[in-house]
């Protein structure tokens, strides 16, 4: 899969756990955009399933942002 | 290593620490009753009674992660959809099990199973009560999520007061006021909503804890020891309990559950034991503690707490003679093995509900 296209998937997947409206790959899952523990968890859920991707807790230590995330994913897809 | 940014998940090691400490205090309410008879004053019960930092940190932590929701309803919908309908669902689903369990001991029907839970469920009665003639179970653990629901909105509501004074009265009024209400045996009373009230000050720590980024500098030396004294004091002579509303030494006890809340996030980032490797079992717990909480609630709901239990288990021939201690260790194993495959299994169910979702999504374009 394509980095943009990757990045519209996660972003859509995102959209569905928080309803909200402008993303950036810049932005804090935490304080921009206000990801709790169980969206986490839904969010995590999710990626797993469309993108076949295994995410255990350890591997979202280093994930700060929206980029950071993608490009996890990307790692390991 | 010790940890300098915040990161999603970063407080997963110390929830899943936490959620173990949890399974282990009502776990020795089953030994200390149901195995044993009741012994109040036993050095146990002093160790493994209730404090309020435990579920206090939780609240702590949520302050923490607090965001100003920008559409209020929009939030509450969310909010709603995350912790009420698991509550119901898995409060209903404990219901039938009880149902079940009482048909397979007696051969009986008694629909009293399922109704005295299910209203119970419907109060959040915190203990067994009687409300207008019809008999009420305590929902045990569960109280956490109907309080962790109305204490979101209410500290979302209370944060949108322009005034900051103004809010900050609010937020501690209300919660001197649930900690000076009578406790949960003596008041019949909705208990999330005092539950929720009296968790507001801990988010509010949590909250300042954030924006004054008071866990990344250094704690003074005095407050790290008054707060230990305060807090070893405190559980050990009061036993503050957010469940049940105890507080006996009132807002000392409250305090020192922020104060030791405080030291204990610190230590946290400091040692940075949540990146330990060797502690990633915790992490996994964490970061499904939502699903460890609903395996371990129901649990507590469906397997009675009875003593005649109590005396089976230990005329097992495995336990029969052994000391108590190692029966209620191989019974706490078991139980912790028991949630996490529950929590496992709950996953797996949750990943095949998006997978068929997602499947009925690309059969439909």
């Amino acid at each position: 899969m394509e980095r943009k296209e990757l990045k519209t998937e996660i972003i859509s997947l995102i959209k569905e756990v928080t309803k909200a409206e402008d993303f950036h790959m810049d932005m804090d899952l935490m304080d921009d955009i206000g990801l709790s523990s169980i969206d986490l968890m839904d969010l995590v859920a999710k990626s797993e399933v469309k993108f076949g991707v295994k995410i255990s807790s350890r591997d979202l230590r280093k994930v700060h942002t929206l980029g950071d995330l993608t490009d996890m994913i990307e790692r390991r897809g | 290593m010790e940890i300098k940014r915040d990161y999603v998940g970063m407080f997963d090691v110390l929830k899943g620490i936490l959620l173990l400490l949890i399974v282990l205090v009502h776990h020795y309410s089953f030994i200390n009753g149901g195995m044993r008879p009741l012994v109040t004053d036993a050095p146990g019960a002093r160790l493994f009674g209730w404090s309020g930092l435990s579920m206090g940190l939780f609240f702590v932590i949520a302050g923490y992660q607090y965001r100003p929701a920008g559409n209020g309803k929009e939030y509450a919908k969310r909010q709603f959809r995350q912790l009420i309908v698991p509550y119901f669902t898995a409060v209903a689903l404990a219901a039938v099990l009880r149902l079940l369990e009482y048909y397979l001991a007696t051969g009986k029907i008694r629909i009293q199973e399922m109704s005295t839970l299910i209203a119970g469920g419907l109060y959040g009665a915190i203990q067994n009560m009687e409300i207008g003639g019809i008999w009420a179970y305590s929902i045990q653990a569960f109280w956490f999520l109907p309080t962790f629901f109305f204490s979101s909105l209410f500290f979302q509501w209370i944060q949108k007061i322009q005034n900051r004074k103004a809010a900050v009265i609010c937020i501690w009024s209300l919660t001197a006021i649930a900690i000076y209400l009578p406790d949960a045996w003596h008041f019949q009373f909705p208990w999330f909503l005092v539950q929720s009230c009296a968790v507001l000050g801990f988010m509010e720590v949590g909250r300042l804890l954030k924006s004054r980024r008071i866990l990344y500098g250094k704690l003074p030396l005095g407050f790290i020891t008054c707060a230990l004294f305060l807090y070893v004091g405190c559980h050990l002579f009061s036993e503050a309990n957010i469940a049940s509303n105890i507080w006996k030494a009132g807002v000392l006890d409250y305090a020192a559950a922020c104060g030791m809340a405080v030291v204990v996030l610190r230590a946290y980032l400091k040692t940075g034991i949540g990146e330990k490797r060797y502690l990633d079992v915790f992490g996994y717990i964490g970061m499904y503690s939502m699903l460890f909480f609903l395996v371990h609630g129901m649990g507590l709901l469906v397997v009675p707490w009875e003593a005649p239990l109590g005396e089976k288990i230990m005329q097992n021939r495995i336990f029969y003679g052994r000391p108590l201690w190692f029966a209620g260790s191989c019974i706490y194993l078991a139980r912790v093995l028991g949630i996490l495959l529950g929590c496992y299994g709950m996953g797996r169910i949750l990943k095949l509900h998006y997978k068929l979702r997602r499947k009925g999504e690309e059969r439909g374009r």
